[in-house]
């Protein structure tokens, strides 16, 4: 034993009660979590005794006492709460290309592998894969392959024969109580600094640029996934199928005041979209894609007023725009329906869009058709806008792929093409006036012509407006100022303090969309 | 029109000519089963009767609460008068009158319940309310400006106004409370000249109405702009009669922890306590489920359910009602014979005209098949093939349930109060315990029902008389038809308390010659036969006194009365039609769990698609989809990931042979491995970090 420095022997007077008391607790253990430690059954039977105290002195409390909520608690197939909301824990970076290999390698060949690890990895991931085995305190049983479950009932069997001679008779209780609580707390606490070593990531130095291809563009990747096969094609429709079955109950329960929200895995835009036109294509609706990166509350608000109700006035105050669409609601009822897709978008994770929406929400008939997608989507709401949208929660999972949702989002590994900036530029640009185009294509051509320089600072203001003065496109110096604030405003340009003291002027826009832009504004 | 794709908009308006949808067109006898229509009307009618009992019971309790909170408002500032100015300037009004109004844990119902404050305020006191919350006070212009535009703005005064208000509707004017004192100086006081106060003599009270500051939420007002607004009114209080009302969701002593005594000495403040929310589930619970009038009712799982939603999660009784409603709901759409679940007296018409099929069905529900079972032979094949005959059986069984919930309630109030103030609480303290218990199962069969009684059979004559009356009262309340008999006899037993005394006093005497027999003991030789005797003596039972052979002869009577009424609604037959137990339905709908569902979408993709076969819940399989695999890999990881190596490791499953280059992989790969990553991260399980190059940060703990 001594020559095992990581088992210890701890030894502990057991009283007859309480080894009643530990096998009734082990057995009811079982029976709920298999992989419980065994320690934790001293721990509960300890902790029995605590609510026993407490339930004793509430006699006299208030009604309200607390027992275990049994009806919330009832699992219906899914994840339970412990499952899904755990502790953090430490784990080293080679697992997952274990994990890897583990899954690609036929099952016989893996066992023999793993024996062959080398000793020290093999060790080190054993003790952080099931942290419950270094924990056994209590036993000392001589083979550490035994299954947690198997170890428990051995330990029941030694406790409940006490003839047998085990070393555990001479302690006396107190230290054995005492020598209990130290025995897990140096995992604990070693789990503990592990998890807060602030120093380096424990992450191997790869980078991506190891790769042939460190970074796709959109288009590439585009054009690479529509190559993809669809997988799971008949279920997914299958699964599809079946939720657009619920499409009559989402109405009925619309006209019964409820709103609907989605969840689950899943892109649910296109169940949304199949609904609108199948069911309100003769009504009112709004579909708003929360999902769009430079959406506003006031743009969801604009679109009832202005779009529905052909409203052509301005309002203080969003909360005053809502005020408005409730009295026009309550003049006249009828129905208009509010789908949103992403009401967790992360333009509308603000408090103050969902307070709008759930003011909306409470206008007599407006109804939202909702989904959401983040994990922690739900926290967005507290218990008073909650009870103002009146949810009714549908599982729609499709396994279908957030094309859309995601065709916004800056992924890490994409590269920005900047078609989403060349677009707004062109947009702008439309709206100049010819001088002004000229001056933004003048700069946008002397940084062309600069771009092969590193450390360009941008374009001299006082180069740029000679230049200009000499193309007839300004004829002072307040109606350049002017030009350069419009720019400014739309953030097409940026401007730069050089160490000379000279201001300079800087289009940020790398230069592949830069020459794009200025072969396609020939043609505006 | 493509919403999809936009990069310029992100609203899209669709215009459409039908303006009210109809329920009746989504109400389609394939899905939901035969006469859907005809069951929802039923339930819609039920509904409609139970939102104006629930509205009827708000007001009541609302009324209530208020009732005290409105007179002192009225009362406080009916010496205010700006008559004899030179008096009131004398006179010291230091002292704002404030009514501290502890409304218990904030919920969404105080909205309802300040709403309804308000307009009882404005009706029966004073047309200057003013409602404050604190998300829109962020400084002290703002929570001035606030009062002003809610005071001023009032339609009702305009109304009763000939000329209007110009200067007060000009927006130039400063928003300050001496604009709002003139304003109210020149309104009030030019319009009760003296010849108009004789013809309006009863409004004398309401000749200066108070100006009532109403503030929802107290505690989470800013310290230093409550402060100075408190302070800025009480240098007004002579031109003005400012009122305030703080709804306090703590304890009082938030007032003065957010308060200085500089501040709170301004205050003369009165305390009016919102009974607990609790308090109103259970009135809520009283008239609308234990009730015979409504004769749906929710199951012993969902009633519980509902009721730890309530205890657990929100205290809002709004969302019981909510609750109560999708049951009620889902019950009609979806049980086919609940049209039948109706009140008594339409019954013999509904079963008149239900056809063979309907019939069928009810052959069917399993309590029904039950109840052929007990019957006499004789009966059974006429149940089953006789429409005439079954028909009336199931007009006998329906009409037998109505009954069985007249009965039940009393019975159970009964029961309730004799259990409620037991030590422990075997039953549980509210009606609403017992109640499920008997929804449950047999109460009767319980333990805790059996210890009860035990304990019953123990209590002291006044306790016991007390409980008695008490019992009486309950079952004597009106509408109550159903048990003559109880409280005829009950009140026999009160009868034999009084004649007790006499009785004892003949016991007594009886019991003195026993007794003198029994304490002689005989002197013993040994210790053995002394311990024999006293055993003996203690067999000899102790013979019972008056009172204690009254008080078990009361109990084995209500025991019995128990086990006769409180029977446990899922042993009676047709129990399926009126009684709503989904429980899955009811918590997939109410209490969902979005992020399990997603991480179990993730991390069991057999779950929901078969054709994955994996033998071990663990394992990886390239048959999973990709955002399942990149999910369950980066599972493995800490709070740092590789991108390369995640990549590598995503290849190295997918691609079933392991000859391949790290450094080439294929494109395709790659550009599933970053459609899978950026979904990761849309659903929050990742983000980029800045820390170490090509890293993403996670953001989950758990490992499954």
């Amino acid at each position: 034993m001594a020559s095992l420095p990581k088992k210890r022997v701890s030894v502990s007077f057991v009283d007859d009660d309480d080894v009643v008391q530990h096998i009734i607790e082990s057995a009811k253990a079982k029976g709920k979590k298999k992989k419980q430690a065994p320690f934790a059954s001293k721990c509960s039977s300890k902790k029995k005794d605590l609510e026993e105290m407490v339930e004793g002195s509430s006699d006299e409390a208030d009604e309200l006492n607390f027992r275990a909520s049994s009806a919330l608690a009832v699992d219906d197939g899914g994840l339970s709460g412990g499952d899904v909301f755990q502790f953090r824990y430490t784990k080293k970076d080679c697992e997952m290309a274990e994990k890897a290999t583990e899954a690609s390698t036929p099952k016989s060949i893996l066992k023999s592998k793993a024996v062959s690890f080398t000793p020290s990895k093999a060790d080190a991931s054993s003790k952080h894969i099931s942290p419950q085995r270094s924990s056994h305190s209590e036993s000392d049983s001589e083979d550490s392959s035994i299954s947690s479950e198997e170890y428990e009932d051995c330990d029941v069997d030694e406790y409940e024969d006490p003839s047998k001679p085990s070393p555990s008779t001479k302690l006396p209780l107190s230290s054995a109580e005492a020598g209990l609580s130290f025995e897990h707390e140096p995992s604990t606490l070693q789990d503990y600094f592990d998890l807060h070593a602030s120093g380096a990531v424990s992450t191997s130095d790869h980078t991506l640029s190891k790769l042939h291809i460190p970074s796709m563009d959109k288009e590439t990747l585009n054009k690479m996934l529509s190559s993809v096969p669809e997988r799971h094609v008949e279920e997914c429709a299958a699964l599809y199928r079946q939720h657009r079955m619920l499409f009559r109950k989402w109405m009925l329960h619309m006209c019964h005041g409820f709103n609907i929200l989605l969840y689950g895995l899943g892109s649910k835009r296109n169940l949304l979209e199949d609904f609108q036109q199948s069911y309100l294509k003769d009504f009112s609706c709004l579909v708003v894609n929360g999902y769009f990166p430079s959406l506003t509350i006031k743009d969801i608000l604009n679109g009832i007023t202005e779009d529905i109700f052909q409203h052509k006035g301005t309002f203080r105050s969003p909360l005053d725009q809502c005020e408005f669409i409730r009295q026009e609601f309550e003049k006249e009822p009828r129905d208009f329906y509010l789908i949103i897709h992403n009401i967790d978008g992360s333009m509308l994770r603000n408090e103050k869009a969902q307070n709008i929406l759930s003011l909306l929400s409470q206008a007599p008939g407006i109804h939202i058709l909702a989904s959401v997608d983040h994990i922690n989507s739900s926290l967005v709401w507290d218990q008073a806008k909650c009870s103002h949208f009146n949810w009714l929660w549908f599982n729609v999972t499709t396994f279908s792929s957030y094309t859309e949702e995601t065709s916004y989002e800056n992924s890490i590994l994409v590269q920005q093409s900047g078609a989403l900036a060349l677009s707004s530029l062109i947009h702008v640009m439309k709206s100049l006036t010819p001088n002004a185009q000229g001056i933004f294509l003048l700069l946008a051509k002397y940084q062309l012509k600069n771009k092969d320089i590193s450390t360009y600072p941008g374009m001299p203001i006082l180069i740029m407006y000679e230049m200009c003065r000499e193309a007839f496109l300004v004829n002072s110096d307040l109606t350049f100022k002017a030009q350069l604030t419009e720019f400014r405003d739309h953030k097409l340009i940026r401007s730069k303090k050089c160490f000379d003291g000279r201001d300079h002027l800087l289009i940020p826009i790398d230069s592949a969309t830069l020459t794009e832009f200025i072969e396609q504004s020939h043609n505006l | 029109m493509d919403t999809a794709g936009s990069v310029s908009k992100g609203c899209f308006a669709f215009k459409g000519k039908k303006k009210v949808a109809k329920l009746e067109n989504y109400l389609s006898d394939d899905e939901f089963g035969q006469s859907v229509v005809k069951r929802h009307q039923v339930g819609q009618d039920m509904w409609t009767e139970i939102d104006t009992q629930i509205q009827i019971l708000q007001e009541e309790l609302n009324s209530r609460i208020f009732d005290d909170l409105l007179t002192f408002a009225a009362d406080s500032c009916s010496t205010f008068t700006l008559d004899n100015l030179e008096t009131s300037k004398t006179m010291v009004y230091r002292e704002i009158p404030t009514a501290a109004l502890v409304t218990g844990v904030n919920t969404p119902d105080h909205g309802v319940m300040f709403a309804t404050l308000v307009s009882l305020l404005k009706e029966r006191v004073s047309p200057l309310v003013a409602i404050l919350k604190s998300k829109d006070c962020q400084n002290v212009k703002n929570t001035i400006s606030k009062t002003l535009s809610q005071m001023v703005d009032n339609p009702q005064l305009l109304h009763d106004e000939d000329e209007k208000e110009e200067e007060l509707t000009q927006k130039n004017l400063p928003l300050t409370l001496s604009t709002l004192a003139q304003w109210y100086k020149h309104k009030f006081k030019s319009k009760l000249s003296p010849k108009k106060r004789r013809s309006k003599g009863d409004d004398l009270k309401h000749k200066y109405p108070p100006a009532i500051v109403v503030l929802q939420d107290f505690e989470s007002f800013l310290p230093h702009v409550i402060q100075d607004f408190i302070t800025i009114a009480s240098s007004y209080l002579h031109q003005l009669p400012i009122v305030f009302v703080f709804g306090i969701a703590t304890t009082i002593s938030a007032v003065h922890s957010l308060l200085p005594n500089a501040v709170s000495s301004l205050l003369c403040m009165e305390k009016f306590m919102a009974p607990p929310s609790s308090e109103y589930l259970t009135m809520l619970i009283n008239q609308i489920v234990m009730t015979p009038e409504y004769p749906f009712k929710i199951g012993a799982r969902v009633f519980q359910l509902l009721l730890d939603i309530f205890l657990y999660h929100d205290f809002s009784v709004l969302n019981f009602v909510k609750g109560f409603r999708f049951s009620l709901l889902d019950h009609y759409l979806n049980m086919p014979l609940s049209h039948l679940c109706c009140p008594l007296k339409e019954i013999h018409k509904k079963v008149k005209v239900m056809d063979a099929e309907e019939v069928e069905t009810i052959r069917q529900l399993p309590s029904f098949m039950r109840f052929v079972e007990e019957n006499p032979a004789s009966n059974q094949p006429k149940l089953l093939l006789d429409e005439k005959f079954a028909k009336e059986a199931i007009v006998d069984l329906l009409e037998k349930m109505h009954t069985y919930h007249m009965t039940l309630f009393p019975v159970l109030q009964c029961l309730h109060k004799l259990v409620c103030k037991l030590p422990k609480h075997p039953l549980g303290k509210q009606q609403r315990e017992v109640y499920s218990l008997v929804l449950e199962s047999n109460i009767f069969e319980t333990d805790a029902y059996k210890q009860s009684m035990e304990l019953l059979r123990m209590l002291a004559k006044d306790e016991l008389e007390e409980m008695l009356k008490q019992s009486i009262d309950v079952l004597m309340e009106k509408d109550r038809k159903a048990i003559t008999y109880l409280p005829t006899d009950l009140s026999l037993f009160m009868d034999r308390f009084n004649t007790l005394d006499d009785l004892i006093g003949e016991e007594e005497d009886k019991g003195a010659e026993d007794e003198s027999s029994l304490k002689v003991i005989p002197k013993q030789k040994n210790m053995y036969e002394l311990r024999q005797t006293l055993k003996e003596m203690k067999k000899k039972k102790k013979k019972l006194s008056p009172y204690e052979k009254l008080r078990s002869e009361i109990i084995d009577y209500f025991d019995s009365v128990f086990r006769k009424y409180l029977i446990c609604p899922k042993n009676l037959p047709l129990h399926e039609i009126f009684y709503y137990d989904a429980i899955g339905t009811v918590k997939k709908y109410l209490n969902a769990s979005p992020r399990s569902a997603t991480q179990l979408a993730l991390s069991n993709p057999q779950y929901h698609l078969q054709s994955i076969n994996c033998d071990e819940e663990e394992n990886l399989s390239s048959a999973m989809p990709d955002i399942c695999i990149v999910y369950k890999l980066h599972l493995e990881c800490g709070m740092f990931i590789n991108l390369y190596d995640w990549l590598q490791a995503f290849i190295t499953v997918i691609s079933s042979d392991a000859e391949f280059d790290p450094k080439n992989p294929d494109q395709v790969l790659q550009a599933r491995f970053i459609r899978a990553v950026s979904e990761l991260q849309f659903l929050g399980f990742i983000m980029p970090t800045k820390r170490k190059t090509d890293h993403v940060v996670r953001l989950t703990w758990g490992n499954c």
